[in-house]
């Protein structure tokens, strides 16, 4: 009866979260899971370790996200990962994170790049309003590690595991999914990501 | 509190079987369900899993027909949620492992039927024959760790991480996979919310 033992040791999968995770190999993704939104086109990478494009065309919205479901919350705890690089064209946007299932529109926890600023933004939306605060991190389109980590009243933004910011105001109350969404004025905007992690309280 | 992503890896050693049931669908590649009822993924937090027999129906949700675990090569399977079964005659709701041959005749697992008896119980079934061990826990339609830990000869039984029974009789061969059943009665569903499940055994 040492199965039981070396299982538990193990402590894989950590069961007191729920997790989800992709990691964007292969040809396809998986549209079972994943839900897109207005003009543009998913495409998987033939790159070592396996991409996802997100691309809006020029002059539209396209967004990516986990179908509405709303497995995680800030009154539960999250970590959000999402590695890989934000690339908008134009005078557009690309940004990545978490937002609200069925309200994303007023509901959101994100890293933020706006093309012909500086530098990455961070934000958070909520129905009574938006705060956004300046990494004061140059924007490239290098691939980084976009981490948010949320609890309840604060938002803590980390950039390749190194704590940027935080934020408490504007924190939505959604029930919250993974989602890219890139705005293209001017041109497409892109997002090319490697992964999305996220772990969340059960209830 | 802020969370710490967890280990990356599994422990390569053993097989492993896990389904967190987060997101917008169950994985109809993985999972098969047979029956009259329905399985449909839950907007909630953490995310589920309904697994729901419609009245005077059995429905089964089950690994496909794969079967990657044995009671010989050691494993173990814990299913968390919560059964909710009819609680007029014939309704029941269970979790365990079920033969990949013969799955109606053969499994493990853990059961609630409230019209025949109160509490939580424990039973093999090898053939169509049953020994079936009360856990002296009453039931109830709450979340728990529903596990069995299987061995050749003995059958452990766990609720929320404490034996509850041990049944060395009647226990299945052949190759095992992950199921949910339930059976609703004449006029009521009978639901399994199954918040994850997690199955782990020996290589061959």
């Amino acid at each position: 009866m040492t199965l039981k033992l070396d299982a538990l040791a193990v402590n894989y999968p950590d069961v007191r979260w729920a997790q989800f995770f992709d990691d964007f190999y292969g040809n396809l993704y998986d549209n079972q899971v994943w839900a897109v939104t207005g003009t543009g086109s998913v495409a998987m990478q033939s790159t070592n370790g396996g991409f996802i494009r997100i691309r809006a065309t020029t002059g539209n919205t396209y967004e990516f996200n986990l179908g509405d479901m709303g497995n995680f919350a800030v009154a539960n705890n999250f970590t959000c990962e999402w590695r890989g690089s934000l690339e908008p064209g134009g005078t557009g946007l690309a940004e990545c994170g978490l937002e609200g299932a069925g309200d994303q529109t007023n509901n959101w926890i994100c890293w933020q790049r706006v093309a012909g600023t500086t530098n990455f933004l961070c934000q958070t939306g909520s129905p009574a309003g938006t705060t956004t605060t300046n990494s004061g991190v140059a924007a490239d389109s290098n691939n980084h590690l976009f981490k948010i980590v949320g609890s309840p009243g604060i938002i803590q933004f980390f950039l390749d595991d190194r704590l940027i910011t935080t934020i408490s105001t504007y924190i939505t109350s959604s029930k919250l999914q993974p989602y890219v969404w890139n705005n293209a004025i001017g041109a497409n905007s892109n997002a090319f990501m490697d992964y999305v992690r996220v772990i969340g309280d059960r209830v | 509190m802020p969370l710490t992503i967890p280990p990356a890896y599994p422990d390569l050693l053993r097989a492993v079987f896990w389904d967190d049931f987060v997101s917008a669908s169950y994985n109809t590649r993985v999972w098969a369900v047979t029956g009259t009822g329905s399985a449909a993924i839950q907007s909630e937090i953490g995310g589920r899993v309904r697994v729901r027999a419609t009245a005077a129906n059995s429905y089964r949700f089950n690994h496909g027909d794969v079967g990657e675990f044995s009671v010989g090569g050691n494993c173990i399977i814990t299913w968390r949620g919560k059964m909710t079964p009819a609680t007029a005659a014939s309704g029941l709701a269970m979790c365990g492992f079920q033969a990949s041959t013969n799955p109606t005749t053969n499994y493990i697992r853990w059961i609630y039927e409230p019209n025949a008896h109160a509490n939580f119980r424990c039973s093999c079934v090898s053939g169509g024959v049953e020994t079936i061990s009360d856990s002296l826990v009453v039931g109830d339609n709450n979340d728990h760790e529903f596990m069995i830990e299987c061995a050749t000869g003995s059958i452990n039984f766990y609720l929320d991480g404490i034996l509850k029974a041990n049944i060395t009789t009647n226990i299945p061969t052949g190759q095992l996979q992950p199921f949910v059943g339930c059976t609703g009665s004449a006029a009521v569903v009978s639901d399994f919310n199954a918040d994850w499940v997690w199955a782990i055994g020996a290589r061959a």
